[in-house]
């Protein structure tokens, strides 16, 4: 199967129905589209306007995709995009774990 | 120079309505926004549009948002994921259980659809923890997809002609006696016809410009997001204690950490199946990072509704600075009397999704007419000059 890193650097009609972020199931078609009506410029932007890199991998196996899309279509070099930012966790963990912080009361009541 | 005949300071959801709007009317209009369109609150929070909790006059105002929504996913020619769910609203306490009831009666009266659930009811829903006192299931209430609303106002206001200006800050105006006549940014020196402040949690800074002192500051508002579950049958439940914590008429002398972070379940499933997990508000400035301790508490309170949702997973987290109107609480809405061509529209606190709809028509409304739209009435600037 072809892989988006596969594909020309030009803009490609062809890719438009390649899934790039499988969690979400978003288009290169509908990355592209998206990019050029709103003119995003970061990964940040296309996550918000397209939902690719909001599942469960949160943009881990996407996110290079993403990028290298974004660098093609605002014609600028992969590396001046830059990483979405940090949402924590940076993987998933239980509700039950999060909430651990704050139960017990922070002291040793009840020892 | 560019000229335009109405600049927005402010690409969230208010400032992208107001533009939808004025563009339908065939006006001109710029909307220059400091970051990314949709980047501040606008992007960050859970979509929902709580009717049920309003008092009027600003219970008149939301009514008549939640009417535009019905028709909207038409008009913009997109499928903003508007979910006619109605709201759950439960109690773990039992000394509040009156008052949910009495809450429920009000709700009835004001023509909005509210009914208790029978303890039968309550123990066949599985979700529910089995300690969960009381539920009032109300049918005003909605939720929609931010983001699908947002883009959807902002396409049709570009095919309509408006200009959206991004990584754009506007750092000074010039002023011809009462009247704002240009803009400068970090770009470009912009003339105008109109001004409309709409910059949400930094609006104060854009009022210091014209010499208005506009009692907003940001607010924190801390939201975790699951992964997708099954759909569920009640898709936005809320925490009575949300109503003490967002309309500011709880105990004043709040003795848990827990109601001084303003922890109170709002849990709605998005279009998407995932779930968002608030809400809290807490005052850290302009600082939007999330905290372990407020996060830990909006899981915790989570679990105690929907106890399945301890092994549940959480992907994601953020937080979002909501414009609060430290006076009141209130919106700000509307011509500023001081100036001749200075709109307001800020305030919004946690209801700018809510209130998108009502408050970009009625400002368009009032650009384009010249005149005073009533609805607008009790939200004025004005209201602060009178004490």
């Amino acid at each position: 199967m072809e892989s988006v890193k596969d594909s020309s650097s030009e803009p490609d009609e062809e890719g438009s129905e390649k899934i790039v972020c499988r969690c979400e199931e978003v288009t290169e078609g509908e990355i592209r589209e998206s990019i050029r009506t709103y003119k995003l410029d970061t990964v940040a932007e296309v996550k918000r306007a397209t939902r690719a890199g909001m599942g469960l991998c949160q943009g881990r196996s996407c996110e290079i995709s993403i990028k290298r899309i974004l660098s093609e279509e605002t014609r600028r070099d992969i590396s001046e995009i830059s990483a979405d930012s940090v949402r924590p966790p940076t993987i998933p963990v239980e509700t039950g774990v999060i909430a651990d912080v704050i139960r017990g009361g922070g002291g040793n009541e009840e020892d | 120079m560019k000229k335009t005949e109405v600049l927005i300071v402010g690409g969230g959801i208010i400032g992208s309505s107001i533009a939808y709007y004025l563009s339908k009317h065939g006006v001109e209009v710029t909307v220059v926004e400091k970051g990314k369109l949709l980047g501040g609150a606008s992007g960050a929070n859970q979509g929902g549009i709580p009717v049920s909790l309003f008092e009027p006059p600003l219970l008149d105002l939301v009514r008549e948002s939640r009417k535009l929504y019905d028709g909207l996913s038409q008009e913009l020619g997109e499928d903003l994921g508007f979910d006619e769910t109605g709201l759950l609203l439960i109690v773990l306490d039992k000394d509040q259980e009156s008052l949910l009831n009495q809450f429920g009666k009000r709700l009835e009266q004001r023509g909005l659809g509210a009914e208790s659930l029978s303890s039968n009811e309550l123990q066949a829903e599985s979700l529910l923890a089995d300690n969960v006192k009381a539920a009032v299931k109300t049918s005003a209430d909605a939720s929609v997809d931010p983001f699908k609303v947002g883009f959807g106002l902002i396409s049709q206001a570009k095919a309509n002609g408006a200009t959206f200006l991004k990584d754009t800050e506007v750092k000074d105006v010039i002023m011809s006696g009462r009247k704002v006549t240009q803009v400068k940014t970090t770009r470009e020196t912009l003339q105008l016809n109109y001004l409309v402040n709409a910059a949400g949690a930094r609006s104060k800074s854009i009022g210091d410009m014209v010499g208005l002192d506009i009692p907003v500051k940001p607010r924190r508002g801390q939201i975790l997001v699951t992964e997708p579950t099954p759909r569920a049958k009640y898709r936005y439940l809320m925490d009575f204690d949300y109503i003490a914590t967002a309309l500011g008429n709880g105990d004043k002398e709040e003795k848990s950490r827990r109601m001084k972070l303003g922890v109170a379940s709002s849990l709605i499933q998005e279009p998407s199946s995932n779930w968002t997990i608030g809400a809290s508000r807490d005052f850290a400035g302009f600082n939007k990072k999330t905290t372990r301790e407020t996060l830990g508490y909006l899981a915790d309170r989570a679990t105690k509704f929907l106890p399945d949702f301890e092994n549940c997973n959480i992907i994601r987290s953020y937080a979002g600075l909501r414009p609060y109107c430290h006076v009141d609480g209130k919106p700000i809405l509307g011509r500023i009397e001081e100036l001749d061509n200075f709109f307001i529209a800020t305030g919004h606190a946690g209801e700018g999704i809510t209130l998108a709809p009502i408050t970009g028509k009625l400002l368009a409304r009032e650009i384009v007419s010249g005149r005073k739209a009533k609805l607008l009435d009790s939200f004025r600037y004005s209201r602060f000059e009178s004490e």
